[in-house]
């Protein structure tokens, strides 16, 4: 039987994954810098990519919606470790921490590509910043809309201000 | 108006068989001979503004005749002129005068069979507006399912328009010739979207607590009541359980609440129902065992609910429906389904013929057409929708044939049972001693795959009636071909289970999913199935469910590409369920005695996963005896998996085709 090197394997996996990452972000500003060479005069670029996240959020919700169920005591976490899959799925290196108090978790990303790319293509941090809020308040509101709740998000820290990590605290209001 | 007096059903064997189904009860202030009730069927079968077609005509007279005197409903029309209220391509509509003379079409068509015609009222609310780019509701929530529109929140003039179109629809009913006149509060359409906590989030009088919530379906009540008079019957069918626990719909005892509102509103009988399109939970299919609702009616009945109960879903046998009534859980036997497969079923259980009647397989078949725009078909009758094509009827035939099918799985035997009615003499062969195909192994899987059986029961019924000859444990070759001299040679060999030729595949530990489900070998505890379309995820679970730790390999993309989309996520959360690794996009490319190598196509990658035993799951068509038959017979068909490999409904549906025209 023919010996498979499951970690030479394993290597060309994670290579791939990786130049699929970053194709993944390039094809994004290179979206943006197509649609602002196309839109008309005063178009601003933070609103055109705040526009662009709104969209995926939405996407991005619906694809949420099947595996979560309210009546579950989970809800929330797994509201949380959804938001984290996606965000390994893209490289982003996030963990789910559970808060104090019982209606409250957190997300915590140790490091993120996306403002490396934002540097690259000559966007402001600030529209980095943006757009990534402007993503998880799309798909808090939508799972909000569906599910009839009050779940919370707000951004603490972030890698685009300097902090070092993004943290943001998820919790449902009283 | 029906002559009542005219059922007199005691002549026949089924009466004493069935007593409580022909039994007569009143809805209102009329009379209706038996407990039989044939439901609402949306078929996409007219034109797309509405207008009622000769197909449609002709697939209700069908069900018309079997209901024997009972209830025939017509499916749900669509009130508006914008289509905010039409799911569904070819759904009839009655938001206008002129549409009463179809609609007129339809209940004369009942009425000459006999039968009493009930028109439904169906808004299809969150599930609507198929034709325009956003649906109407209550409150905007959120679509799950990405087939549906956005919904957009009704205004207050809004409800009031809606409520008065369904009285004017109803109003058009009756002036048609309907006798009934029926409310649909169900599985997501739009008075279920005011009815469920889910969907209603509104702060007028139209939302808050169920009693609030049910205004709107108390109003319409009172609405078409004031329409129709006092003397017609008012039927309404209503979720008795949302199963919507996972986004906060009713409860089971709001739902009750809303029975007895309706109740309480004026209506004559309520339809007991539950889950909804959206729902996550199977209700209609055969992983549901038959009769498992029925404890929904009984609740409603526990309630205090006084007016005649009927309920339909999972509810396919004449005895379970019989029984339910003697028991006095329900007082009607409603069938949508079985009466698609069967449109002469209740006649049939009158009739004492109980093998006679060709079973629904609750494939759901029907309704993954409907979601993709198109006509409505059956898997298991060929004839559903083709009831006004004369050249679908079995004629007798111009010339009688000797007709040789090789092959006795179901392809061959519609063939063969319907050339036999038409005359020809008909000879079916088969090389195993026992018939059905590979619908013999495919009934060895769990969850209601041992229904799949029952088709080929009925088949085989037919072809003896018919005087087909069988030649069991008898293997066709070209000699044999030559000595019986036929007119007519029909292959309908079916599929083999094939494996790729890969490093390692006639191994002693690599098995074929026929020897497996056929219970002819067994296998290790880890074992992988390869071969991701239906035949596979069956093995699969069949494994899975003995408790083996299994894996899919799949070549393609998906899992289960050939099986309908309305069953085939109820596989995939079954898979999941019972812990069955799936790989797509792979296959195997060497197996060793407790490994295989899995090789991932599109990314060239290699998994060495541990394995006792290697079930193959893909097929190939038996085609040996193609060019032998030709060189000696001029007439030659091929059907079925012989031609390629592909599911049930295609093997029955080739199988009629080429028997209806030798």
């Amino acid at each position: 039987m023919a010996r498979v090197d499951i970690e030479a394997e394993f290597r060309k996996l994670l290579n791939r994954f990786e130049t699929l990452c970053s194709i993944v972000r390039a094809t994004w500003y290179e979206w943006r810098q197509a649609a602002m060479e196309f839109a008309r005069e005063g178009v601003k670029p933070l609103d055109l990519v705040l526009k662009a996240w709104e969209i995926v959020g939405h996407d991005t919700a619906k694809s949420y919606f099947p595996v979560l169920d309210k009546s579950k005591p989970t809800f929330l976490e797994d509201i949380a470790k959804l938001i984290v899959m996606s965000s390994q799925a893209m490289g982003e290196d996030a963990k789910v921490i559970k808060g104090e108090k019982p209606n409250e978790v957190y997300v915590r990303w140790d490091s993120c590509p996306w403002p490396e790319f934002a540097r690259r293509y000559g966007a402001p941090m600030e529209e980095d910043l943006l757009g990534c809020d402007k993503w998880f308040q799309t798909v808090i509101e939508d799972i909000n809309a569906l599910f009839n709740t009050k779940v919370r998000l707000e951004t603490i820290k972030a890698i685009p201000k300097g902090d070092g990590i993004c943290l943001r605290r998820l919790w449902i209001e009283e | 108006m029906p002559e009542v007096g005219k059922w007199d059903y005691s002549q026949y064997p089924g009466y004493k068989m069935f007593p409580n189904l022909f039994k007569p009860i009143k809805i209102g202030k009329l009379t209706i001979p038996n407990r039989i009730k044939y439901a609402a069927t949306e078929d996409n079968f007219n034109t797309h503004d509405g207008f009622i077609t000769d197909r449609d005509v002709a697939y209700m007279r069908e069900r018309a005749k079997g209901v024997v005197g009972g209830i025939c409903t017509m499916q749900g029309v669509f009130m508006d002129p914008k289509g905010e209220g039409k799911g569904y391509v070819g759904q009839a509509a009655a938001w206008d005068d002129k549409f009463i003379p179809g609609l007129k079409r339809i209940a004369d068509a009942i009425h000459e069979e006999g039968a009493i015609a009930n028109i439904q009222l169906m808004h299809c609310g969150r599930v609507g507006g198929v034709e325009i780019p956003y649906c109407v509701g209550p409150s905007a929530i959120p679509q799950r399912l990405r087939i549906f529109r956005p919904v957009v929140e009704m205004s207050k003039d809004d409800i009031k328009l809606c409520i008065k179109q369904h009285a004017e629809a109803a109003r058009r009913g009756v002036e048609a010739g309907f006798d009934i006149v029926e409310i649909s509060g169900i599985v997501g359409y739009l008075i279920s979207n005011f009815l469920s906590k889910y969907t209603n989030r509104r702060t007028d009088e139209y939302g808050g607590d169920i009693e609030n919530r049910c205004r709107f379906m108390v109003e319409i009540i009172e609405a078409v009541r004031d329409a129709v008079g006092p003397d017609v019957p008012i039927i309404i069918r209503l979720c008795a359980q949302e199963l919507l626990d996972d986004v906060g719909g009713n409860t089971p005892e709001e739902c009750m609440v809303t029975y007895k509102m309706a109740e309480k509103a004026g209506v004559d009988c309520i339809s007991v129902t539950q889950g909804w399109q959206e729902s996550t939970v199977p209700v209609i299919t055969r992983d549901v065992p038959q009769g498992y609702w029925l404890f929904n009616a009984k609740r409603a009945k526990e309630a205090g609910i006084k007016v005649p109960i009927s309920m339909a879903y999972r509810l396919f046998k004449p005895e379970m429906a019989d029984k339910a009534i003697a028991e006095g859980i329900i007082d009607i036997w409603e069938m949508c389904r079985p009466m698609i497969a069967d449109p002469l079923l209740p006649k049939k259980a009158l009739e004492g013929r109980l093998e006679d009647i060709r079973p629904c397989i609750a494939c759901n078949l029907c309704l993954a057409r409907l979601f993709r725009d198109a006509p409505m078909t059956c898997a298991t009758n060929p004839l559903c929708g083709h009831e006004w094509d004369p050249e679908w009827q079995l004629k007798p035939a111009e010339t009688k044939k000797k007709v040789m099918i090789i092959g006795g799985g179901p392809a061959g035997l519609e063939c063969a049972a319907a050339a036999a009615q038409r005359g020809h003499e008909v000879h079916v062969y088969d090389k195993r001693d026992i018939l059905g195909g590979q619908v013999f192994w495919a009934s060895k899987g769990p969850f209601g795959e041992d229904e799949l059986y029952g088709v080929i029961e009925y088949q085989v019924t037919q072809c003896k009636k018919a005087g087909v000859n069988f030649h069991l444990g008898v293997e066709v070759t070209p000699k044999l071909i030559e000595e019986e001299m036929p007119d007519v040679v029909v292959i309908a060999t079916g599929a083999r289970f094939t494996i790729e030729k890969v490093p390692g595949w006639d191994r002693p530990n690599v098995v074929s999913a026929a020897d497996v489900l056929e219970g002819k070998v067994e296998t290790g505890e880890r074992v992988v199935v390869w071969g991701g379309k239906g035949p596979g995820i069956v093995t699969a679970l069949y494994l899975a469910n003995k408790g083996k730790k299994v894996t899919l390999v799949a070549r393609e993309r998906k899992v289960g590409k050939d099986v309908n989309p309305s069953y085939v996520w109820r596989y995939i959360m079954k898979l999941g369920q019972l812990g069955v690794k799936v790989y797509r996009n792979a296959t195997i490319e060497e197996i060793g005695e407790k490994e295989v190598i899995i090789k991932f196509i599109p990314y060239d990658l290699r998994l060495p996963i541990a394995a006792d035993t290697v079930v193959y799951a893909e097929r190939e068509p038996v085609t040996e005896l193609i060019e032998a038959a030709k060189s000696v017979c001029s007439e030659v068909y091929v059907i079925g998996d012989a031609l390629m490999p592909r599911r049930l409904h295609n093997a029955i549906h080739d199988g009629y085709r080429i028997g209806m025209r030798l």
